[in-house]
């Protein structure tokens, strides 16, 4: 008995040790995928498909102080298949590592593509959990190989640059805010209308300002920085950047600093067309003006603060009512949530909205009423 | 200070409870009932709840009545010994099946989130031979289990769920009440199916060490169980959006991987949600298991439970690789819900119907 006891804790203990992993992939067989960049091809049906890949090697040892002789820090695979997954696993013949996922920062569409192919490509992401859903997305300017090439020189790997440059939204409101998960979520609340945002390349930096309108699942056009910020008002999602205004006293300019942003939206009259009424609450500061710095000449009173307060609310709603107008006029496609307000607060008159309301989006009144109040004008009066 | 007397505690009762009837609903419950009624969800699960609640008094009173029997005896009783052992076979039957469908599920998420190319077969049986192992020992020890995993279960889902709150929209769960009467309630009655689980306490009866306390037991345990559903549906729905509920097959699952901490502190909180639900399918599990064998311990008045966990293994391991994929699994889910409700509520109901009629009471034991 003792004996078998004796045997028994060998094998029970040898048992802690000898654990494993049925799907153990050791993390030097691993690609870890920065950014996805999809682009129409000429081949019916397939895509081109290119991953940019940092390569832990060469990062390291340019870390090290001017080793590793000007290797490229981060490396660039394309190829053509019929999806994203046919991609990855094409590649399983070029490259000698998994292509994994699980670390992407952006995906990046081609102009050409989203205007046409939209709905394909973004059904795997959905359905395989292995995608990042905390990815951003974008929509490039043209073809997405040129963000691709893109070689920033703040940082030394583009994913994170660029997934870096949407943690701004403390200093602009001129670009689309959102990640994989959000973007779903939306797509799905909003039928398949939704903002996304733009991305512009250059050779050594992307611009992301400006936002791609997407009705359908089709890009039909773009929003300029000036309308993003205006829709951005519109839905109360701006937290920062600035807004400038011509000085009060004739020449120059103001550059008043947002720090937040509140709004309500009612509807004020249902029938024939819903009118509403948004109220938007902006605070901020003054950060310069265009007097001069001397106290004799020119001081800061409290009207000329409430004088400041109006011209940069006139702004804001000017701002607001060029994007609403755009989307109203030129795209027809409602990306202010007016429809889902209806739904959610008014849910037995969207009943009679619901079937035709791409028609009567483009007639709705919106009465818009801005209020700033400007919480500090910095250590001069 | 271990004992191992076959009697539960009040404690272990509804840690046991608990356990059991919080697994499949916690992932796939948001999406059943944002296809029920929108935004209205929330309100099927608290009516979802109070139905639960309604079926395990029947259950309960049942137990009053006939203290320190088992359902076989006292149905044998009320209702003859032939019906009452057709009964019998009919919660075996549904007991294997709830055991099945629950390890497939675990599989299933198991598959999809971590291990893609393990076998499903191989974490089957693994998963079995734990839960094997731990009811071998008898209900004490299950129970005793459920208990110490009850807090390690709650504590963090809690915790994890709240970091969604920052992203929150909640005005998803407007407009309140604008669901027609009908799927109101077809969907109330699918959330109590979500609830499956409570049909064990048929079998607990003869071990509970308090018997007189059985009501207050069940409250407490439909009622938190009800509350931890309640949470995880308003957070998938202020979290991910109600539409969007809809399409994922595992919304609970996928706002895990959707949650950002502030600051980017907590991001992949994947492995700590697959660990946690691996807790609540392995005690859910377990309890069915050991619920499955007591019955048929019962029926036959043998000396062994033991020996039944044996015979139920290749049939469990055989349903629960039966269904090909997952919408397959789905519908086999369907069948235990169903199964749950008939033979777990309804026939008890009838029984206690007749019994009061017929005026038949256990001893006072």
């Amino acid at each position: 008995m003792n004996r078998y006891k004796k045997l028994l804790i060998c094998i029970l203990s040898s048992m802690l040790l000898l654990v494993g992993c049925w799907d153990m992939v050791e993390i030097d067989r691993r690609l870890f995928v920065g950014i996805v960049g999809i682009d129409t091809s000429d081949e019916p049906n397939k895509y081109t498909f290119y991953f940019s890949i940092p390569i832990a090697r060469e990062i390291i040892g340019g870390e090290g102080g001017g080793g590793g002789g000007g290797g490229e820090s981060v490396g660039l695979l394309t190829t053509e298949a019929y999806s994203l997954v046919d991609a990855a696993r094409n590649l399983a013949l070029r490259i000698n590592r998994d292509i994994y996922f699980e670390h992407m920062r952006i995906v990046v569409i081609g102009e050409d593509m989203a205007r046409k192919h939209l709905k394909a490509i973004l059904n795997p992401f959905a359905r395989q959990p292995e995608f990042n859903r905390r990815s951003r997305i974008a929509i490039c300017e043209g073809r997405a190989e040129k963000v691709m090439g893109v070689t920033p020189w703040t940082e030394k790997l583009k994913a994170e640059y660029m997934d870096s440059l949407y943690a701004a939204r403390a200093m602009s409101g001129k670009f689309i805010e959102m990640d994989l998960g959000d973007f779903f979520r939306n797509l799905n609340s909003q039928n398949g209308n939704i903002l996304v945002s733009k991305i512009t390349p250059n050779k050594t930096e992307v611009n992301i300002g400006g936002a791609g309108v997407i009705k359908d699942f089709k890009l039909i056009g773009w929003l300029n920085e000036e309308e993003t910020q205006g829709v951005n008002f519109f839905l109360g999602k701006v937290r920062g950047g600035d807004i400038v205004v011509r000085d009060i006293r004739g020449e120059g300019t103001e550059t008043f600093t947002i720090l937040g942003e509140k709004t309500k939206l009612s509807l004020k009259a249902a029938e024939p067309v819903p009118e509403f009424l948004l109220e938007v609450y902006v605070t901020g500061n003054i950060a310069s003006t265009a007097h001069y710095i001397t106290y004799y000449r020119s001081k800061l009173e409290s009207k000329d603060i409430e004088r400041m307060e109006e011209l940069i609310s006139k702004e804001i709603e000017s701002q607001i009512l060029k994007g609403v107008k755009k989307l109203q006029e030129d795209y027809k496609v409602d990306l202010l949530k007016l429809g889902n307000f209806l739904q959610k607060h008014e849910p037995a008159l969207w009943k009679t909205y619901e079937d035709n309301w791409e028609e009567i989006f483009t007639q709705v009144n919106i009465d818009i009423n801005v209020s700033t109040t400007i919480k500090n004008i910095g250590i001069l009066r | 200070m271990l004992t191992n007397n076959d009697m539960i505690t009040v404690p272990q009762a509804v840690g046991l409870m608990i356990m059991t009837i919080l697994e499949i609903g916690l992932l796939i419950l948001p999406r059943e009932v944002a296809i029920y009624a929108g935004s209205d969800g929330w309100i099927l699960v608290i009516v979802g709840g109070l139905l639960a609640l309604a079926g395990s008094l029947v259950l309960s009173t049942l137990i009053r009545r006939f203290p320190g029997e088992t359902f076989i005896e006292y149905s044998g009783k009320v209702i003859g010994k032939f019906l009452s052992f057709v009964v019998g076979v009919g919660l075996v039957i549904h007991f294997t099946l709830a055991t099945s469908i629950v390890i497939r599920t675990f599989t299933d998420v198991t598959n999809a989130f971590m291990l893609e190319n393990t076998p499903r077969e191989f974490i089957i049986i693994t998963q079995m031979l734990l839960t094997v192992y731990l009811i071998r020992h008898g209900i004490e020890p299950t129970a005793r289990i459920a208990e110490i995993l009850f807090p390690i279960l709650i504590v963090p889902i809690f915790a994890m769920y709240l970091i969604a709150i920052p992203k929150a929209d909640f005005t998803e769960l407007l407009p309140v009440f604008n669901t027609p009467i009908k799927s109101m309630a077809m969907g109330s009655l699918n959330t109590m199916f979500s609830f499956f689980g409570v049909e064990i306490l048929l079998m607990l009866g003869p071990y509970l060490k308090r018997p007189d306390k059985i009501y207050w037991t069940m409250f407490v345990s439909v009622g938190v169980a009800t509350l931890i559903y309640l949470f995880v549906v308003v957070i998938t729905f202020v979290g991910i959006g109600v539409q969007n509920t809809k399409m994922l097959i595992w919304p609970g699952m996928t706002i895990i991987r959707m949650i950002t901490a502030p600051g980017r502190v907590f991001e992949r909180l994947d492995a700590l949600a697959m660990a946690l639900w691996t807790i609540a399918s392995f005690t859910t599990a377990n309890s069915l298991y050991l619920t499955g064998a007591l019955t048929a311990f019962h029926l036959t008045k043998a000396r062994e439970f033991k020996f039944f966990i044996s015979i139920l293994f290749p049939w469990i391991y055989f349903i629960a690789s039966l269904p090909p994929n997952i919408i397959a699994t789905e519908k086999l889910v369907y069948v235990v819900k169903w199964g749950s409700i008939s033979v777990g509520i309804i026939i008890p109901f009838f029984i206690l119907l007749l019994a009061v009629i017929l005026k038949k009471k256990g001893g006072t034991a």
